[in-house]
C-alpha cells in the first residue's frame, strides 16, 4: 500500500472527527433516553425503608434472592429510616426513587405537598401491637385511661390504630397522654416505666415480649383487622422519567411477596438477618404480619378521611384524594 | 448608625420573602409570611394541637437551666480547684478528658435509662454538655492570673486559703464567664436535640420542630426554629450584660 | 535578736538557677554580704540583668537562697511577709479592686473589719497624695498614679522594710522625676527603712543614703558608696556629678574586667 506523506495527518484528523462525533451522538443519545424510555435508561435505583421494619421484609428478600438483578436494576440504599415521616423527608429533598414507607405518613407529606409520591404497590398489612408494660394491670384499653403512650411519630400508621382504637372502645384521645418516641427508644421506656404502653411495628412488639419488656394488650388485627399498613411508594418525577425501572422494581416486589408467603419458615430465617433478631422471636413477629401487594384504594381512603378530620390534610374529598395517590397499573398481571 | 445594623436582615428578609413568593425556594421552604403565620399557629392553637407554644418555651427553659446550673455548680469549684493544685488537677485531668471528647447525646440511651424520660435525663445530657466550657475556661482562667498578683498578695500577709479566696476566685472570674456563655451556648443546642429524641410530657421545643416536621408543616417548623434561635441569641444577651456588671473593672 | 544594729543582714547569699533546658547551672548571685541600716534608704544599682531582683527576691522570701542566708530582724526568712512588704516594678494592683481596695487589702486579711479597714485606707492614700482616687480603678489611673496606689497599700501593712524593684522604671521621665521627689518626701516623713533597686545610677545618686553597686552576673557586691548629701538632692550639684561619675566608673569597670 502506498503511503503519501499528507495522508497520515490526514487521516488522524478524520479519526478524531470521527470519535469526537461519536462522543456527541452518543452524549446526544444518552441524554434522549431519558425521555424516550430505551434499554439504555438508567438502571439505579435509590432506595428508602425503615430500619428493622418486619413489614418491609419483601424488599430485603427481593435483593437477596436477586430479583432485582433480574430486573436488570440496580438497587442503591437511599436511607434506613427510623420512621415514615423522616423517609418522607427525603422524599421531598428529592433523595429517593422510591421507598417503602407507612401509609399515614406518606398522605400525611402529600397531602401537605411537601412530597410528589404516588403508592405503586402495598407492602403489607397488620404487624403492629399495643404493648403495655410489665407490672402495669391493665386488660382493656379503657385501663389506659390518663396514662402516658408512645407512637413512633405524630400521623403514623401507629398513631392511627391508636385513635381507631379509642375510638371503637369510646374514649377521647384527651384521656391519655401520648408522647412521640422511635421503636428503639419504646423498649426501654417501658422497661423502665417511663411510658405505660406503645404502638410499634414488628419485630419490636415482639423483641419487648422476649426481653420481658411488655407485653401485648392489642393487635392490629384487632383494632383494624387487614388494615394496609406499609406501601411502596414511588416519587412521581421518578415515574415519569422512568417507569420502565418502576414495573421492573414493582415485579421484583411482587415476586418478593409470593415468595414469603409461599416459603414462611425460609422467610423467618431472612428476616433473622434482616433484623438481628432471634429466630423464635422473628418467628411469632411474623404471625403477625400479612404480606400482600394490591394497594387497598378503600381502606387508605380511611386513613384519608381520619386525616382530614384530625386537620392533618385539607382536603374537600379525601376518598378521592386517596384514590388519587394510588397508581397500580405496575403491578404485572393478575394475583392476589 | 444603628439603623444600618438592620440594613442586611431586612433585605435579606425581603429577597427571602420575593423568591418564595416566585416559587423559587422549593416545597420545603416557607416564606417569611408563613412563617409569621406559623408563630402565630403556635402560640394560639399550639402544637400539638393543645400545646401552645408558651407551654413549650417554659418547659425547655426548665430543662435547660437546671441542666446548666448542675453544670456551673459542679464546673466551677472543681475548675478553680483543678487550677489552684497541680496534685488535684493531675488526679482529675484524665478522667475529664476522657469524657470530654464523647458527645452529650451518644449519652442519650443511657441517661433515659439511668433517670427517665423526662426532666433527669435531659438535664444530664445538658449538664454534660455545659460542664466541659465552664470547668476547662475556669482552669485557664485561674492558671492565667498574673502570678505577680499572686507574690503581691503574698508579700501583704496572705496564705493560700486567702490567695484562693481574694486573688485566684477574682482573677479568674473573666474567663469564668466565658466559659459560662460558651456553655449556655452549648446547653441550649444540646437541649433541642435531646428533646428531638424523647420528651414525656409532650412539652419542649425540640419535641415541638420534631412534630412539625412530622406533619409536614415546614412553616411551623421554621416557626420553632426561629424560637428557639431568638431565645438561644437573649440568653446570650443576659450573660453579657451581666458580665458588663461584674467585670465593671475592666 | 539583731545583729549589730542592722535590721537586714545578708550573709553569703547565693543563688543560682538550673536552665529548663540544658540542665546547666546559672549562677546569678555569687556570694552577697550586706547589711542594711534601719531608718536607710538604701539603693542598690548595677548593670541590666546582674541579679538585683533576684536579690530583692530574696529579701523578700520569695525565692530560697542555694546557700548563705537572709536574716530578718536576726531570724533567717522563711517565706514572704507583710513586714518585708514590696513594690513591684509593673504595681500589681488588682484591677478587679477599687484604689481604696487595694489598699485595705492588707488590713483586710488581717481581719480588721470594712469599715476600719477603709478608714485605714483612706489616710494611706492620704500620704501618697491620691486623696479623691479612691473609687477608681486601677485601669483608670495612670503609671504614676498606680505606682503611688501600691505604696500605699503596701505601707497599710506596716512594714518594717519597704523592699522596692525598680518602680519607677515603666514611667515616663518626668512622672519618674515627680515620684523620685515624692519617695523622699514620703521617706522623710515616715522614716522607713527602704531597700531600692534600680539599675539607674542617677536615680540611685539621688535617692541613696548608701549605695550598693553589684556587678555582672554572678553578681557580688563592688562597693557600698556612702552618700551624705542633703535632701532633696540637686542632679547639677558637683558632689552628685561627681559621685555618679565615680559609680559609673567602678561599674564599668567591673563589667569590663568580668568577674
Amino acid at each position: 500500500m502506498k503511503q503519501t506523506r499528507v495522508g497520515p495527518w490526514r487521516s488522524a484528523s478524520a479519526c478524531l472527527a470521527c470519535a469526537c462525533a461519536a462522543v456527541l451522538l452518543g452524549a446526544l443519545v444518552t441524554a434522549g433516553a431519558g425521555c424516550g424510555g430505551s434499554e439504555s435508561a438508567s438502571r439505579v435505583v435509590r432506595v428508602g425503608f425503615l430500619r428493622n421494619d418486619l413489614h418491609q421484609l419483601a424488599f430485603y428478600v427481593a435483593r437477596e434472592k436477586g430479583f432485582f438483578k433480574e430486573q436488570g436494576l440496580d438497587i442503591r440504599e437511599g436511607g434506613a429510616f427510623n420512621a415514615g415521616p423522616e423517609e418522607m423527608s427525603s422524599f421531598s429533598a428529592g433523595d429517593l426513587d422510591i421507598g417503602y414507607v407507612g401509609t399515614a405518613p406518606c398522605l400525611t407529606f402529600a397531602g401537605q405537598r411537601m412530597a410528589d409520591v404516588k403508592i405503586v404497590a402495598q407492602a403489607n398489612t397488620g404487624g403492629t401491637s399495643l404493648i403495655v408494660r410489665p407490672g402495669l394491670d391493665v386488660k382493656e384499653i379503657t385501663d389506659l385511661e390518663g396514662r402516658t403512650i408512645a407512637v413512633p411519630g405524630l400521623s403514623t400508621v401507629q398513631d392511627f390504630l391508636l385513635h381507631r382504637a379509642l375510638e371503637k372502645a369510646g374514649m377521647e384521645p384527651s384521656q391519655v397522654r401520648k408522647t412521640v418516641l422511635k421503636p428503639p427508644e419504646m423498649l426501654p421506656a417501658l422497661a423502665g416505666a417511663q411510658v405505660d404502653a406503645a404502638l410499634a411495628w414488628e419485630p419490636y412488639p415482639s423483641m419487648a415480649r422476649a426481653q420481658g419488656a411488655g407485653r401485648t394488650l392489642l393487635s392490629s388485627r384487632e383494632i383494624w383487622p387487614d388494615h394496609p399498613c406499609c406501601m411502596v411508594v414511588a416519587d412521581s418525577a421518578f415515574i415519569e422519567k422512568n417507569p420502565d425501572a418502576v414495573r421492573r422494581f414493582v415485579a421484583a416486589h411482587v415476586k418478593a411477596t409470593r415468595y414469603i408467603r409461599d416459603n414462611r419458615l425460609e422467610a423467618a430465617d431472612m428476616a433473622h438477618l434482616f433484623t438481628g433478631q432471634p429466630t423464635d422471636v422473628v418467628r411469632a413477629a411474623m404471625k403477625n404480619i400479612g404480606f400482600s401487594f394490591r394497594p387497598d384504594i378503600r381502606k387508605i381512603g380511611e386513613y384519608a378521611v381520619f386525616m382530614a378530620g384530625q386537620g392533618v390534610i385539607k382536603e374537600k374529598n379525601p376518598a378521592a384524594f386517596a384514590r388519587s395517590m394510588v397508581d397500580s397499573s405496575f403491578i404485572p398481571g393478575d394475583g392476589k | 448608625m444603628k439603623k444600618w445594623k438592620l440594613a442586611s436582615p431586612l433585605a435579606a428578609l425581603a429577597v427571602w420573602q420575593a423568591l418564595a413568593v416566585t416559587g423559587a425556594l422549593g416545597r420545603a421552604t416557607p416564606s417569611p409570611w408563613d412563617v409569621l403565620k406559623g408563630l402565630y399557629d403556635l402560640a394560639a392553637t399550639g402544637l400539638p394541637r393543645g400545646y401552645h407554644l408558651q407551654g413549650h418555651v417554659a418547659y425547655s427553659l426548665l430543662r435547660v437551666f437546671t441542666g446548666f446550673g448542675i453544670a456551673l455548680v459542679i464546673a466551677v469549684p472543681l475548675g478553680i480547684l483543678m487550677g489552684w493544685s497541680r496534685w488535684f488537677e493531675a488526679a482529675v485531668d484524665p478522667l475529664v478528658e476522657v469524657v470530654r471528647p464523647v458527645p452529650p447525646l451518644a449519652w442519650l440511651p443511657l441517661a433515659l435509662v439511668w433517670f427517665g424520660l423526662g426532666l433527669g435525663s435531659a438535664a444530664f445530657i445538658i449538664a454534660l454538655g455545659a460542664f466541659f466550657p465552664i470547668v476547662l475556661n475556669t482552669v485557664l482562667g485561674v492558671k492565667g492570673v498574673d502570678p505577680r498578683l499572686v507574690e503581691a498578695a503574698r508579700t501583704l500577709g496572705a496564705r493560700e486559703g486567702t490567695i484562693l479566696r481574694r486573688v485566684l476566685v477574682p482573677g479568674s472570674t473573666p474567663s469564668i464567664i466565658t466559659g459560662v456563655r460558651i456553655g449556655m451556648g452549648i446547653a441550649w443546642m444540646t437541649l433541642v436535640a435531646a428533646e428531638l429524641i424523647g420528651v414525656k410530657n409532650g412539652y419542649g421545643l425540640g419535641y415541638m420542630i420534631m412534630t412539625a416536621r412530622d406533619l409536614a408543616r415546614f412553616d411551623l417548623l421554621v416557626a420553632g426554629i426561629l424560637v428557639i434561635g431568638v431565645i438561644g441569641f437573649l440568653a446570650d444577651r443576659l450573660i453579657r450584660i451581666v458580665e458588663k456588671r461584674l467585670l465593671r473593672w475592666r | 535578736m539583731r545583729a549589730g544594729g542592722s535590721l537586714l543582714s545578708l550573709r553569703g547569699l547565693r543563688k543560682s538557677f538550673s536552665e529548663q533546658k540544658s540542665g546547666r547551672e546559672l549562677e546569678v548571685l555569687d556570694g552577697i554580704d550586706l547589711d542594711v541600716t534601719e531608718g536607710a534608704l538604701t539603693c542598690i544599682v548595677g548593670p541590666s540583668g546582674c541579679g538585683k531582683t533576684t536579690l530583692l527576691r530574696l529579701i523578700a522570701g520569695l525565692l530560697a537562697p542555694t546557700s548563705g542566708e537572709v536574716l530578718f530582724e536576726g531570724v533567717p526568712v522563711e517565706g514572704p511577709g507583710p513586714e518585708r512588704g514590696m513594690v513591684f516594678q509593673e504595681y500589681a494592683l488588682f484591677p478587679w479592686r477599687t484604689a481604696a481596695r487595694n489598699v485595705s487589702f492588707g488590713l483586710e486579711i488581717a481581719g480588721v473589719s470594712r469599715r476600719e479597714a477603709r478608714g485605714r485606707a483612706d489616710g494611706y492614700l492620704r500620704v501618697v497624695g491620691m486623696t479623691g482616687h479612691d473609687d477608681l480603678y486601677p485601669r483608670e489611673l495612670s503609671g504614676g498614679m498606680k505606682q503611688r496606689v501600691a505604696i500605699a497599700r503596701t505601707l497599710a501593712v506596716e512594714p518594717a522594710v519597704l523592699l522596692m524593684d525598680e518602680p519607677f522604671a515603666s514611667l515616663d521621665a518626668q512622672t519618674r522625676n515627680a515620684m523620685q521627689a515624692f519617695l523622699v518626701e514620703l521617706w522623710e516623713k515616715t522614716g522607713k527603712t527602704v531597700v531600692f533597686v534600680t539599675h539607674s545610677v542617677d536615680e540611685a545618686v539621688y535617692l541613696g543614703g548608701e549605695i550598693v553597686g553589684l556587678s555582672g552576673r554572678p553578681a557580688r557586691v563592688v562597693r557600698t558608696f556612702a552618700n551624705a548629701q542633703p535632701y532633696p538632692r540637686n542632679r547639677t550639684d558637683g558632689e552628685f556629678i561627681r559621685l555618679r561619675s565615680e559609680i559609673l566608673a567602678y561599674l564599668a569597670g567591673e563589667t569590663a574586667g568580668a568577674g
